[in-house]
């Protein structure tokens, strides 16, 4: 870490001073300062079902927690048992609605952390009811798994107010793929509402085969709720460079290019857009909010990524795609094209592409170019965020 | 000479949805259907 720091200082101190120009993040003194991911929000850290009465280990802003499910409801504690410090999550279950430490017994009550019975010591323990570890507040939504991680010892706010509007109230089906990612959290996030990336990295994607990826676009950045939209000014899928030549990503077996600048999808204008998402009234086809919640609206789906910090070095990354179907039939026709074709191409390769790149990028120091509004407004809707809370508390 | 042909391909397709099922499970790919009433799907 101190090597990292090191170099990342050398480096910095190296950046020509004859072009000037934002080079580090400065600018936004609390995304900054969050390599560990913001506090005070839910994040969702594992698919439900993989919950049960073995606990399972897993970090998240760089808390270590245990998670463990009984009587069907699923309870996260502070990873540490306080008398030797061995990780209760080695530990299993000895009496219902406890967990108890692999090393002496100390036995933990799920539902407020307090100790209620040490094994080796006897029913008359003196220690009982004088230790307890932290829970955390945990909900289940779309199969995951979601905690709390709160700024100080404050009651979580509804999880709905968090969640993307329109998966709250609205029937649908989802297929989605978790992953453990190398790579900051915000590098990830960045990745995922970047103007520019996609339509040069991802026009070698399979899933992309078949459509015609712009060449470059013109955007704006919307603010609208907790939400901001990129929204396209100017799509161009041709364009000739001075000096160098012309470049476009169609190809023979590609679709047209559409003549038409568009806001839902990445590679034309619908012909027809589901009524749900339709009813959202989405002014961009990408928006993102916080914690790092990305959502990419196509005309009959919803894409989201959930970049979810477990330490400075790493986060998971959990790609979701819904559907809103207007029949029971339709949505198991989405099953089938998630787990046959989506969950290996999108979720698979497409999203491959991004790992890799988020695996590399190392900045600040950088230099950002016309499209990197997206970038500098996420990183000011962080900080204004932030700067929200601490002028409401 | 046909028999361990026979034998492969049988193993073969017997294997192969065990690699598919272990690999779904590695991948952590699920699907959900969620309900507007209840939103916790498990």
């Amino acid at each position: 870490m101190t090597d990292t720091t090191t170099a990342r200082a050398r480096r910095r101190a190296a950046v020509d001073p004859r072009f000037p120009g934002r080079q580090d993040w400065s600018s936004w003194p609390a995304y900054e300062a969050a390599a560990e991911g913001f506090r005070g929000y839910w994040y969702p850290v594992e698919w439900s079902s993989r919950i049960t009465g073995t606990p399972r280990a897993v970090t998240v802003c760089g808390e270590k927690l245990v998670l463990i499910r009984d009587g069907g409801t699923a309870y996260a504690l502070f990873d540490r048992c306080p008398h030797r410090g061995v990780p209760l999550s080695m530990g299993n279950q000895q009496f219902p609605g406890t967990l108890s430490c692999v090393y002496h017994g100390w036995t933990f009550d799920l539902t407020d952390g307090a100790l209620t019975a040490v094994i080796t010591d006897g029913p008359d323990s003196p220690i009982c009811g004088k230790v307890r570890v932290v829970t955390y507040e945990v909900a289940e939504r779309l199969g995951m798994v979601w905690v709390y991680i709160p700024l100080a010892s404050e009651a979580a706010p509804s999880i709905d107010e968090q969640l993307p509007e329109e998966l709250v109230g609205n029937d649908f089906v989802m297929g989605g793929r978790m992953g453990d990612r190398v790579g900051n959290w915000r590098f990830a996030c960045e990745n995922g509402y970047d103007e520019g990336h996609a339509k040069y990295l991802h026009r070698t994607a399979l899933w992309r085969l078949y459509k015609t990826m712009p060449t470059w676009n013109l955007t704006h950045i919307e603010k609208r709720g907790r939400w901001i939209y990129r929204v396209q000014d100017e799509v161009h899928f041709e364009a000739t460079f001075p000096g160098v030549g012309t470049w476009t990503n169609y190809r023979w077996w590609k679709q047209r290019p559409p003549t038409e600048t568009f806001n839902i999808g990445n590679t034309g204008k619908p012909k027809q857009i589901n009524p749900v998402i339709a009813a959202q009234e989405f002014p961009g086809f990408a928006s993102v909010s916080m914690p790092g919640v990305l959502r990419i609206v196509y005309p009959t789906f919803i894409h989201y990524e959930f970049y979810v910090p477990v330490d400075a070095d790493n986060h998971r990354y959990i790609g979701v795609m819904v559907n809103f179907p207007a029949t029971k039939r339709s949505g198991y026709w989405f099953f089938a094209r998630y787990l046959g074709w989506i969950r290996w191409l999108f979720h698979g390769q497409f999203s491959g592409q991004d790992a890799l790149m988020v695996e590399a990028t190392d900045a600040p120091p950088e230099r950002l170019y016309r499209p990197d509004v997206s970038l500098t407004m996420w990183r000011q809707l962080a900080q204004d965020a932030v700067a929200a809370r601490q002028a409401g508390s | 000479m046909r028999l361990p042909l026979l034998l492969l391909a049988g193993g073969g397709l017997l294997a192969l949805p065990l690699l598919v099922t272990r690999w779904h499970r590695r991948s952590r790919t699920q699907v959900h259907r969620v309900t507007a009433r209840n939103s916790t799907a498990r």
